[in-house]
């Protein structure tokens, strides 16, 4: 055989190997396909205001000082939202109850009465009640002052709020611990940071003014409400809240959906929260306003959005402990957009999917060919490609409901098992750790699992059977949950991670910055774990798990233990003696818990999609929305209606248009990536992509703990690895983390295919080429056979003319052949599922 | 070339071509079928002068033995017709050494080797029920075998891989259908650890698959096993798991795939914490043993529901007894009721998972009033024990379950309750890391010595303990102390006459003390897991005292004249004596340092040289007594390490002649003071003693003084150099090299003594003046 270049040469003229920086931007054949351009414009009736809403539904003051500020908003017929506040009109029916002055409603005297509200000939009305207009509500330090620390940065984490303060004073990140920051206020360098006798020379008001030296600058000015809450209270004395000061309960932001027409177009958020004594507070000005995607949608201080580019944004509004968000959609102005008509409407999924769309006016893209269904459904479903018998059968098949046959019958194959338990192997961190974690036990747990998945059980008795493992974990292998790693605090992360998407690692030393999980949920989720006891086997691998029946987790700042809560769920009653983890296990896996069904709904959609609908998969927050979230619930939904059954999940999502869409982009669709307007072009993930190699060369793998033949998609113990697996970013489930696959391309990865052993020595030891060769094949005939194995699609005339030709260049047939093997193997074709 | 030196390297020559300590790595097969006649390979190192099949078990002969070569001997065995079943202990005895200990396995069925390729289910081999496959699962091998069966016929299979005691395989056991389809698996089992068994009867008449793999696909070729395939019976428990000494008692094996069966058994006269019953059903029987428990105390078995406490077996015996019973139901608890008396001791004892039952037991005691009295899970691995004593004579209550709230037919468990009894037990202790064969035998050259240590545990007696062994080999003589309660191990040393005949028996060696007697035993590791943990060891009850060719050295103590006092220190003399013409290095180590006493690890005495110094120290509260200890040296000869010691030698631990307080000083850099070390004389010592200050800095320095019995003090001048840095000493003492009958004792005083070098202090008034000088 040549020296590799030799071929390279050769080879990469006829078909155009891996490039790098061309497996980034793969596009096959980019043609553009403009759908439903030809639209006539429609731009007065689109404008047309079809609903009003008026932001509260109903308004509530209950102090002098109370102010509620207003947001009325319109949608038009084209489904854009606008802010008409100011150019609606307001009247009170009893005028002496309350008036409204820039957009705010103020009170005049207690009583109820309605806020009528008009705009473009539509009118809503709004109850209004008044309480305490005449008394001014006393100032609290942990509802007045403590938000003025969050709102003009004080206690942020580059800030005061770092874990060691900042320049001297620290304040917890936050707000986490309103005790401590009081202590550290008034206790921690007296009359300098409060001046009592001076209270305008306290330095927490003269370094906030930026009139002495501040290396955050100027936090607000001297004319400012927080300014002068902070002033104020200094002046009543620096005073402690008594013991049953009200606690904010929920955080509302609205309005929640805005749809933006062209940029600059603005949209105010109002936002108002809850206390534990059931009074309500408009806290706009107090709110932090954060955009995750500026360039779409910016939001100011004060909580106005200003529309940017064409995109979609969440913003949010974080107060006390809460961050609340609204979806914001940013449309072209005026466009000439009309969402294609008569699409073909498999399931569920495309209805959902459309309704998002047509809100974007972004058009899916066409359904791709038979071949590439097949190869797509088969390495998604199985982790193979199609045989070339099976590829010929479905094309030659002219039945309609041929897809869903290939489904079904690829959703029965052992290998569809496979996928899935590898896929929980790496949430379930199978892989041996000295000591701790033995091969042995990886590998019964490895198999258990297995078992599981072959017999189908339903995911939600996997969970149970997992979280109330007990006995050997040799012998009862689920119980090496607890084995695998045997820190309490880390068990419940782990736990909300893998079966609820939920990172609540923050919330560990300080509350959640960007979700709503407290150090108290954190704890008293933890506390579910503390009594799981272990102790040596006779086998020196293993470990009996059992419950003690005692022990509790402390929280950090108070020292205490906390009563198990299910997270961002009700507080279960556990009598003493009781297994805790029994009580966590029959929530966790059931649908009261809200997150389960939608969680694994999620991996198995971004598994099929290659992106989740809230992505990362296992990074739900608030902060980090759903772009789908209809579409979420339904799959959860549905999830739950099949009894947690895999096959029917992956059965809806394969058979949906959105599934079988093309991946060529069409105008509309080309720039956006998280609304599945066309499929996503994905690398096989390294067990896949050898697995295939294997396949198409007919070369046998031995891997550490399996019989040789066996797949790299069944290795059991993630510390089983191969050169050419790790170079592919195979996960090496040492965190639960889904980022630890890693799919993205990189040099190191091009150059193993084409100069490493693994594609050259599998071409050597499957001979397939002389093999074809033998059995009596013609060269164009076995051009024919790699590319239907490596490509699942015969050559294009023009590829056949061109690889033949070589032939006639005088060297053998089976090494000019075997070069174009080698060529195909290299090629990004092959390497993406597409 | 001088006559002489060339006779005596001639004459020389035989003895020192011997090799010395034999090495026995493996017996090839590693099994044979009884009633037959079998020719055994012996691999190993150094066995050119094989002299004996040492064989610890009865049933086995040897027929024939002949050393091939170096490293392999040969001989043919005779395996009795009823020879026990199961492991049997060997070691090889050469002229000059006493090999490892390896196993040997002897079944009831024919061998058959296993042949490759047989690692596809299409190549599987084919085998005749009932027959032992001998084979090996050579890397990233799984072998198979095919059975033909008739619908309802029973098959059994196990596998004895780590039992074999030869490598850490951990086997994996299936059954297949035809096509291979799995039928059943099996990878660990309770009765027999990692190796694997099954029981399966065939639903249908046909070809069915064994496989034997290794648990993860693993394979060398060290992966020896025996795989047993038959109609046998294959129990994994036995009711009741034990029984009084001597007696007929009828026992129900369980859990067996064609049901129980039950049997009359007469139960050996001799008690025995594991003895290994063989389930046997018309000539089938199991390869290995189940196990019970022999002992003195008379069986209450459970009957009816007694699964609460008003429903408890009851028994109006009194302690000792044996309740027993089977936890059959998961969660399930067993209830008895027996009298105990008031003030008399109890000890409540599980045997389930040392018999190799399922139960994790957890047990509880009540007084006749539901209260708890005591409790326990784990005291003695998985297998509960606990102590009590009643507060008034009437019934009492015991309560046992699973841990984990298990149950199951063969959840078997015996509870025995005694008054505490007095008792030993004596072993050798391991001498090296990760080896518990080395040492392990006792191998006396022939007019030299074997010094070992015996390490005795005691429950419930003190008092001094005698060793005794009988019928010891010709020539040679056991030297022992009686050992005294304050130690719990000691050294004796074997010697045997320079005309002891070359030989070796297996003896019984017992420890006596008032009221409780020990015989020795060992356990050998044959297979070791990770960390230094067991995967598989053998016991044996029989020490190996053989008689070598003689040795080319031997090594004594030179008697001290003198004791070594609390707090001081000794150079003891040993003392090679080298046999003309052997020159090598030696290196020697104390078999036991008494209690107190510290030494280093070893010395060695070099090359050509005849003695050498051992330092020995002792603490501060050293017992103050006689003791006998010994050395005992290796040296290499051929190869391989002898061993020989010294006679057991007096070392007295006395009290010091005098103490001393070194007095707290201090001192600038450049400047000098007195330490003043205050004595307290105890008893007289001759003429003057040199005595030095240790532990001062770098840079400080003291001359060494004299001083007599009468002095109550001595000061040392002390000069520090204008460089010393500064800074606190605080492991200041003095030595003192005190003179009795011409020899030195030396003594360690006053420990913990402290000097302070500290910086001058900078005088104000000066400083001010040189900065105005400064300025101007």
């Amino acid at each position: 055989m040549d020296p590799v270049c030799g071929r390279l040469a050769q080879a990469v003229l006829a078909i155009g190997a891996w490039n790098f920086s061309g497996a980034l931007s793969f596009v096959l054949g980019a043609s553009f396909v403009a759908v439903g351009s030809l639209a006539a414009n429609a731009a007065a009736a689109a404008s047309r205001v079809t609903d009003l809403k008026v932001f509260p539904s109903e308004i509530q003051l209950s102090a002098k000082q109370d102010r509620q500020s207003l947001v009325v908003q319109a949608t038009c017929a084209d489904g854009a939202t606008r802010d008409v506040t100011e150019a609606a009109s307001f009247a009170f029916t009893d005028k002496s109850i309350a008036r409204v002055e820039q957009g705010r409603v103020l009170p005049l005297a207690d009583g109820r009465t309605e806020l009528q509200v008009k705009f473009d000939g539509r009118a809503l009305s709004l109850p209004v009640t008044v309480t305490n207009a005449r008394t001014e509500r006393p100032l609290s330090f942990k509802l007045d002052v403590m938000p003025v620390f969050m709102k003009a940065g004080c206690n942020a984490g580059a800030c005061h709020g770092a874990s060691r303060g900042k320049d001297g004073f620290r304040l917890s990140l936050f707000g986490f611990d309103p005790e401590g920051d009081y202590t550290r206020l008034t206790r921690e360098q007296i009359g300098r940071r409060v001046n009592l006798a001076l209270p305008e020379e306290s330095l927490l008001l003269e370094k906030g003014l930026g009139i002495v030296n501040h290396t955050g600058g100027e936090r607000f000015k001297k004319e400012s409400e927080l300014y002068k809450t902070l002033l104020h209270w200094i002046e009543l004395g620096a005073p402690k809240d008594s013991a049953d000061v009200a606690k904010v309960v929920e955080v509302e932001v609205m309005p929640k959906a805005i749809v933006l027409d062209g940029s600059n177009a603005t949209q105010r958020l109002t936002v108002r929260a809850k206390y534990s004594d059931g009074t309500e507070r408009d806290v706009t000005p107090l709110g932090v306003f954060i955009s995750n995607n500026d360039v779409s949608a910016k939001v100011t201080d004060s909580g106005v959005i200003t529309a940017g580019q064409r995109g979609e944004a969440f913003v949010m509004a974080r107060f006390s402990t809460f961050t609340v968000g609204s979806q914001v959609i940013v449309v072209p102005k005026d466009s000439t957009f009309e969402y294609p008509k008569d699409l073909v409407r498999n399931n569920y999924i495309d209805d959902l999917v459309d309704a998002k769309l047509k809100k974007l006016r972004i058009g899916p893209s066409e359904i791709c060919d038979d071949a590439t269904f097949l190869r797509r459904a088969t390495l998604d479903i199985t982790g193979t490609l199609p045989a070339p018998e099976e590829l010929k059968r479905f094309l030659a098949d002219s039945s309609p409901a041929k897809r869903d046959h290939a489904i079904e019958s690829l959703l029965n194959r052992k290998e569809f098992a496979d996928i899935w338990v590898m896929k929980f192997a790496e949430l379930l961190q199978i892989r041996s750790r000295q000591d701790q974690f033995s091969s042995k036990a990886a590998l019964a747990y490895y198999n258990w699992l297995r078992e599981q998945m072959l017999d189908n059980v339903p995911i939600d008795q996997i969970v149970r059977q997992l979280l109330t493992g007990q006995g050997s974990t040799l012998k009862n292998p689920a119980a090496n949950y607890y084995q695998v790693t045997t820190d309490t605090l880390k068990i419940a992360e782990n736990t909300a991670q893998v079966f609820m998407g939920m990172r609540i690692q923050c919330a560990q030393c300080h509350n959640h910055p960007f979700d709503r999980w407290t150090m108290n949920d954190y704890y008293s989720f933890a506390s579910f774990f503390p009594q799981v006891g272990r102790k040596q086997g006779e086998d020196p691998r293993e470990y009996i798990v059992y419950d003690r029946g005692d022990g509790e987790v402390k929280h950090l700042v108070t020292g205490k233990p906390l009563p198990p809560k299910f997270l961002g769920a009700a507080q279960p009653t556990i009598p003493p003696g009781e297994s805790r983890r029994e009580v966590l296990a029959a929530w966790l896996a059931s649908p009261e818990n809200p997150y389960f069904a939608k969680n694994l709904a999620n991996i198995v959609w971004a598994h099929f999609l290659g992106k989740g609908i809230i992505e990362p998969v296992d990074d739900v927050r608030i902060s980090n929305p759903a772009s789908n979230p209809e579409l979420l619930d339904a799959l959860g939904a549905k999830f739950t209606e099949y009894q947690y059954d895999f096959k029917r999940l992956v059965r809806d999502i394969c058979a949906s248009r959105t599934y079988q869409l093309s991946t060529r982009a069409n105008d509309s669709n080309a720039l956006d990536d998280r609304n599945f307007a066309r499929a996503a072009i994905r690398r096989l993930r390294a067990e896949v992509l050898l697995d295939c190699l294997t396949q198409v060369t007919e070369t046998r793998d031995k891997f550490a703990g399996l019989p040789r033949g066996a797949h790299a998609v069944e290795i059991a113990d993630g510390n089983t690895s191969t050169f050419f697996l790790t170079t592919f970013g195979r996960a090496r489930r040492d965190t639960v983390c889904s980022c630890e696959v890693k799919v993205e391309p990189n040099l190191s990865q091009a150059l193993h295919l084409l100069n490493g052993a693994t594609v050259e020595g599998k071409i050597n030891d499957g001979a397939l080429v002389k093999k074809l060769l033998k059995s009596g094949k013609q060269p164009g005939e076995v051009v024919d056979d790699l590319y239907l194995r490596c490509f699942s699609r015969p050559p294009t005339t023009e590829e056949s003319a061109r690889l033949l030709a070589f032939l006639k260049e005088g060297k053998s047939q089976e090494q000019v052949l075997t070069d174009v093997f080698w060529a195909l193997l290299n090629s990004k074709e092959f390497i993406f599922n597409h | 070339m001088k006559p002489i030196p060339s006779l005596l390297v001639f004459l020389l020559a035989p003895a020192l071509a011997l090799a010395v300590s034999p090495k026995l790595n493996s017996i090839s097969p590693s099994g044979a079928q009884r009633g037959t006649e079998i020719e055994v390979r012996f691999n190993g190192q150094r066995l050119d002068d094989a002299k004996e099949v040492v064989l610890y078990t009865s049933g086995i002969s040897i027929v024939k033995m002949e050393a091939v070569k170096s490293d392999a001997v040969k001989a043919t065995l005779r395996l009795a017709p009823d020879c026990r079943l199961g492991e049997h202990q060997m070691r090889l005895r050469t002229a000059t050494g006493v090999s490892e200990l390896r196993t040997f396995f002897v079944g009831a069925l024919p061998v058959v080797a296993e042949v490759e390729p047989n690692s596809e289910v299409a190549k599987a081999q084919k085998i005749s029920l009932n027959s032992t496959v001998a084979g090996t699962v050579a890397s990233e091998d799984q072998d198979f075998f095919l059975v033909t069966l008739e619908k309802g016929q029973r098959l059994t299979a196990e596998v004895e891989a780590m039992r074999l005691g030869r490598a850490a395989f951990d086997a994996a056991l299936s059954i297949h259908d035809a096509s291979g389809k799995p039928l059943a698996a099996s990878d660990d089992s309770v009765l027999t650890m990692q190796d694997p068994f099954l029981s399966f009867v065939a639903p249908a008449a046909g070809d069915y698959l064994v496989q034997v793999r290794e648990t993860s696909y693993g394979g060398n070729d060290g992966y020896v096993y025996r795989l047993h395939v038959g109609e046998f019976p294959r129990p994994s428990a036995v009711y009741p798991a034990g029984g009084p000494a001597g007696e007929t008692l009828e026992v129900r094996f369980i859990s067996d795939a064609a049901g129980d069966f039950s049997r009359h058994i007469k139960l050996p006269a001799a008690p025995n914490d594991k003895f290994g019953l063989f389930a046997q059903q018309g000539d089938s029987v199991a390869p290995s043993p189940n196990w019970l428990r022999i002992s003195p105390f008379p069986n209450v078995l459970e009957s009816g529901p007694n699964q609460s406490r008003d429903k408890a077996t009851a028994t109006d015996r009194m302690a000792p007894l044996a309740l027993n019973g089977i936890l059959t139901e998961k969660g399930q608890s067993d209830w008895f009721r027996f009298k105990a008396k008031k003030e008399q001791p109890l000890e409540v004892n599980v045997y389930a998972r040392r018999l190799r039952s399922p139960l994790d037991s957890v047990i509880e005691v009540f007084d006749a009033k539901g209260s708890s009295v005591a409790s326990n899970d784990d005291a003695s691995g998985p297998d509960s024990s606990l102590k009590f004593t009643p507060d008034k004579d009437g019934d009492y209550f015991v309560k046992i379950r699973d841990h984990l709230n298990g149950g199951g037919k063969d959840y078997v468990y015996r509870i025995e309750i005694a008054s505490p009894a007095p008792s030993l037990s004596l072993k050798t202790p391991d001498v090296a890391r990760y080896d518990s064969q080395s040492r392990q035998c006792i191998v006396v050259p022939r007019g030299n010595r074997f010094a070992t240590l015996l390490s005795v545990k005691r429950a419930n007696v003190s008092g001094d303990i005698s060793f005794k062994v009988d019928d010891l080999p010709e020539g040679v003589k056991l030297n022992a102390d009686p050992m005294p309660s304050a130690v719990d191990s000691f050294p004796v040393v074997f010697e045997a006459a320079s005309d002891a005949p070359v030989t070796g028996k297996l003896l019984d060696l017992a420890a006596t003390t008032s009221g409780a007697s020990a015989h020795w035993r060992n356990d050998v590791e044959l297979v070791q897991g990770p960390n230094n943990t067991v995967y598989y060891a053998t016991r044996v009850d029989k020490l190996l005292v053989a008689v070598t060719e003689a040795a080319p050295f031997k090594l004594r103590i030179e008697q001290p004249k003198v004791p070594i006092v609390q707090g001081g220190s000794m150079e003891l003399k040993v003392v090679a004596e080298r046999d003309p013409g052997f020159d090598e290095p030696i290196t020697v180590r104390l078999v036991w340092n008494p209690p107190g006493v510290t030494s280093q690890p070893d010395i060695t005495i070099p090359k050509g040289e005849n003695s050498a110094f051992y330092t020995l120290n002792a603490k501060g509260n050293a017992n103050l007594r006689s003791w006998k200890i010994a050395v005992h040296g290796s040296a290499t000869v051929n190869g391989g390490s002898l061993w020989v010691s010294s006679p057991l030698t007096p070392l007295e631990i006395a009290e010091p002649f005098l103490t001393a307080k070194i007095e707290t000083s201090a001192c600038q850099p450049g400047k000098s003071t007195n330490i003043v070390v205050k004595l307290d004389q105890k008893i007289p010592f001759e003429g003057k003693a040199t005595i030095r200050l240790i532990g001062l800095p770098e840079k400080a320095e003291v001359p060494e003084k004299e001083i007599t019995c009468k002095d109550t003090e001595v000061v040392f001048p002390l000069k520090v150099d204008p460089t010393c840095p500064t800074g606190s000493h605080k492991n200041l003492f003095c030595t003192a090299a005190i003179k009795k009958a011409g020899e030195v004792i030396p003594h360690n005083l006053g420990a913990g003594g402290i000097v302070r070098i500290v910086p001058p202090k900078k005088p104000a008034a000066a400083t001010a003046e040189a900065k105005k000088v400064a300025k101007n």
